[in-house]
């Protein structure tokens, strides 16, 4: 007899449909299984074997053959192993027809019939949702990452035992078996208790300040400075003045953590903003992304949120180039033997370093570092790097007095809700086109968003031609101090604004330029 | 006295093919001519009389060279090269450097030698200077330019460069003496100065044309700075520094030694405030130095662009606006961070937010009052 059961894979980040036809018929005893398979779903076999019998089920000798379709598509993972049950048993006789009806079921099944999770069920509950299924299966552990999605029946299942029971009841009584989980509301997932604050960073104000613009404006940001100067610590912070993910972003956000295996019931909606900060020898795979089978890398990761890259001099030449069409396109094209992927990776950038090798320079009096060392060391971030960065500031050493004075500092509360407003200003801008922030401005456009008052427009003038600069760092300046405007609440850039974006421009012109 | 002159360059040329061999030092160089008695007798010489003054190894080199090499020949690529030479004999050799220890044979100059009758004072220091030094070695070159005063050096990074610069910069004359051959740029970062030091001054040098540079040669030319220098200021130097051993050899030949005096914690100060200690006279101005000397300079009052520029720079100053003022007040010769200026306005009891103090600090920089370099501020 012939079944059909839907479930769904999942391919880079996104999601199909693929169906499990189950037929078993009278013939030489067999189980084939056909359909673009890769190992872990031809093991299924054996897996589902074994787990049936131990669920007591005996599989007559007969002639088994399982196909997954679309063919063309290459399968793997073992998220198939349970329609693969329930497809022979449908086919056995063992469950009514009915009961798959309209039903995804995705999930791992262990030798003793256990249930296990699966990676990319938020992913694919919602494409199931797009495609009318009314019902979804899934593990048990991956409940409330399914019941994300509303308006689709989530039903999670311990035990291949459990999914038989309740599959065989009729409709009316299902509920009574496993009742569909509640929509997982996202107050509910707040458990990240925000243990770090704005308001314990003694000093430090025109680095604090820099922050706030380059969130304000998502401008990706570079800060210099030697040694315990507070780089990381204020890095760390970043994620409690940016605004909160909107529902969209969370689920963008979630389903690329779903793929990649880290959504769990406790864990089971990404709603803060993420905050990466990969160690420097991380392996260029593990950035980008990818391995045999493609995995989002940590830049993906980070989409929508803060990727901090700290000592970036030390990090790899080649491994900081992959960064080049990640900050440009904002995602990251993968391509590989079993096939091309894109994932999303629309992330702010926060990299710290230090100003030569001992990290004292220009301190002459500790930095001992000749200046070709310096160059040496500087040159290991490219122009290209460098050229997406709109914000650089100095981190400077913190004297005793400050560390140990009592002050009275700004709250990340207080910072955040000047960042809000600034980025409500540039949504109701930027209504209608495919901008967000300011950061995103192409050049293009500058003139039409970024208006200055007369006496700024002198002043931009006079500062080009004195101070020399590239085409490129007069339209930073120009977006910065844009963001700037609409942290004042001002429609058009003043004077103040613009003197202040120009005080985060590139200045290392001796190194740099 | 046509033959005379022509006697002279035939002379100067057998001196110039002897001194581009290296390896005879300057030392065995004036052995063989007091021996010889001539330049030309020396080429000339018999292989036998050689050794015996030069020894073994270096009769081989020289007779190496003279294979190799004609008198003519080396003349000639000099010409090409546009470097000139003297030495000993000549009437253009300065004086100063005869009556020294280990005098050298011959100099090999582009661009002028340094005028007789002229002061000169060497300024040296480190190489990787502090903002601090750097600052006082542009102050006090400018002056001693404007002085009419020549400042001699090695064209080194830091200390030396910084003031060969400045003096330059104010129309002054400088004068480096190198280490390595005089057609050799070094270091690379200098490479504008010494172009312009050949235009207002010249290079200098005891090594041969192409000669590249070798940590060994540094030390000795260093008494040839000291020796054509009626003062050496050492303006930074650490505790082990090659400006001790100009200083040293300044002391040999009997010249001033005046310091630049810095902190006691300054690592880059420790090696002046040394020789403070032990009996080195102090400068805290250019003028401190001018007026022990007895130097007859003046500076000019007609054309002092120092002056000039100071005026400017009040009337800039006094249209200021406050705020700015008292900006500009807190700001330093050394520089600065924008947090140094947050807490020390704070000191004053004085808030101005970041973007206040940017505003100030981008004016200040405009009006050229106010330099930024690596993010921090100092004044001009």
């Amino acid at each position: 007899m012939y079944s059909r059961v839907i479930t769904g894979a999942v391919n880079g980040i996104e999601s199909m449909f693929a169906a499990v036809e189950v037929d078993v018929s009278k013939g030489m005893p067999g189980f084939e299984m056909v359909g673009q398979l890769n190992n872990e779903v031809r093991e299924a076999k054996e897996r589902v074997r074994i787990a049936l019998k131990n669920v007591s089920v005996q599989i007559p000798p007969m002639r088994i053959t399982v196909s997954i379709f679309p063919a063309e598509m290459r399968k793997e993972g073992a998220s198939y192993d349970l329609p693969i049950a329930v497809g022979i048993l449908v086919s056995l006789g063992l469950i009514p027809e009915e009961g798959i009806q309209n039903t995804l079921i995705i999930g791992e099944l262990g030798l003793d019939g256990e249930v296990r999770a699966v990676k990319g069920v938020l992913p694919i509950v919602q494409k199931a949702k797009q495609e009318r299924v009314t019902r979804c299966i899934v593990p048990k552990e991956n409940v409330k990452e399914g019941a994300v999605i509303g308006g689709i029946e989530i039903i999670g299942v311990r035990t291949l035992q459990d999914t038989i029971e309740y599959l065989r009841e009729i409709e009316e009584r299902k509920a009574q078996k496993i009742a569909p989980a509640e929509q997982t509301q996202i107050e509910n997932l707040e458990e990240i208790i925000t243990d770090v604050d704005f308001a314990e960073v003694n000093g430090q104000e025109s680095i604090k300040r820099a922050m706030e613009v380059a969130a304000a404006g998502f401008h990706h940001i570079l800060m210099v400075g030697p040694p315990g100067s507070g780089k990381t610590m204020i890095a760390k912070r970043i994620p409690t003045i940016l605004p909160d993910l909107s529902m969209e972003e969370s689920l963008e956000v979630s389903t690329i953590y779903s793929v990649a295996g880290q959504l769990d019931n406790k864990k089971a909606l990404i709603t803060r903003r993420p905050f990466l900060d990969p160690h420097h020898t991380i392996s260029d795979q593990a950035l980008a992304g990818g391995g045999r089978i493609p995995r989002p890398g940590v830049i993906s990761l980070a989409h929508r949120g803060v990727l901090f890259m700290d000592e970036l001099p030390e990090f790899r030449r080649s491994t900081v180039e992959i960064l080049r069409q990640p900050l440009e396109d904002k995602r990251i094209h993968i391509a590989r033997t079993y096939g091309s992927f894109v994932y999303p990776a629309d992330f702010m950038l926060v990299a710290a370093m230090n100003p030569c090798p001992c990290g004292h320079f220009p301190d002459r009096n500790r930095c001992r570092c000749s200046e070709s060392e310096i160059k040496k060391y500087l040159s290991r971030i490219s122009g290209p790097i460098l050229d997406r960065i709109d914000v650089v500031t100095e981190a400077p050493r913190v004297d005793i007095k400050q560390l140990s004075a009592e002050m009275h500092n700004e709250s990340s509360t207080d910072i955040k809700r000047r960042v809000l407003e600034a980025r409500a200003r540039q949504e109701y801008r930027y209504k209608g086109t495919s901008y967000r922030f300011n950061a995103e401005l192409r050049p293009g456009d500058i003139k039409r968003y970024c208006k200055l008052n007369i006496k700024a427009q002198d002043m931009i003038e006079e500062v080009f031609t004195r101070m020399n600069l590239s085409a490129r760092a007069y339209h930073k300046i120009i977006k910065v101090a844009r963001t700037i405007a609409d942290l004042d609440g001002k429609e058009n850039i003043l004077i103040e604004h613009l003197s202040e974006a120009i005080c985060y421009r590139m200045n290392d012109h001796k190194y740099w330029n | 006295m046509k033959e005379n002159k022509e006697e002279i360059t035939q002379q100067k040329q057998y001196a110039c093919w002897l001194d581009t061999i290296y390896w005879i030092t300057s030392d065995m160089k004036y052995k063989l001519l007091s021996a010889v008695g001539s330049v030309q007798g020396i080429y000339h010489i018999e292989e036998g009389q050689l050794t015996t003054i030069i020894g073994r190894k270096g009769c081989e080199r020289f007779c190496q060279h003279k294979n190799r090499y004609t008198p003519q020949k080396v003349w000639n690529y000099m010409k090409k090269l546009g470097i000139r030479y003297t030495y000993c004999e000549d009437s253009d050799f300065p004086k100063k450097l005869v009556n020294i220890p280990d005098p050298p044979f011959g100099i090999f100059y582009k661009g002028k030698l340094p005028s007789k009758g002229v002061p000169a004072i060497a300024m040296i220091g480190a190489r990787k200077c502090s903002e601090y030094g750097r600052y006082m070695a542009e102050n006090f070159a400018t002056v001693f330019a404007m002085h009419g005063i020549n400042v001699i050096s090695g064209m080194a990074q830091g200390i030396d460069g910084i003031s060969q610069k400045s003096a330059l910069a104010a129309g002054g004359n400088s004068y480096a003496v190198l280490g390595c051959g005089v057609d050799v740029v070094y270091p690379k970062v200098n490479e504008k100065l010494y172009y312009q030091l050949l235009e207002q001054g010249g290079v200098l040098s005891e090594y041969p044309p192409q000669m590249e540079p070798r940590p060994m040669l540094f030390p000795p030319r260093n008494r040839i700075i000291s020796a054509l220098s009626d003062v050496v200021l050492v303006v930074e130097a650490r505790e082990k520094s090659g400006s001790l051993i100009t200083v040293d050899m300044a002391l040999e030949q009997g010249k001033e030694v005046y310091i630049v005096p810095g902190r006691c914690t300054d690592s880059l100060s420790m090696g002046c405030n040394r020789l403070l200690r032990q009996g080195a006279a102090i400068a805290t101005t250019p003028e401190d130095i001018i007026e022990d000397m007895y130097w007859e300079t003046r500076l000019q009052k007609a054309n002092n662009p120092l002056e000039k520029e100071e005026n400017d720079k009040n009337d800039i100053i006094r249209k200021l606006s406050s705020t700015t003022k008292e900006l500009y007040a807190i700001l330093d010769v050394l520089p600065i961070t924008q947090d140094v200026i947050v807490s020390r306005l704070r000191d004053k009891k004085k808030a101005l937010s970041i973007p206040q103090i940017c505003q100030g600090l981008v004016e200040l920089e405009l009006k050229g009052l106010v330099v930024s370099e690596n993010r921090q501020y100092r004044k001009i």
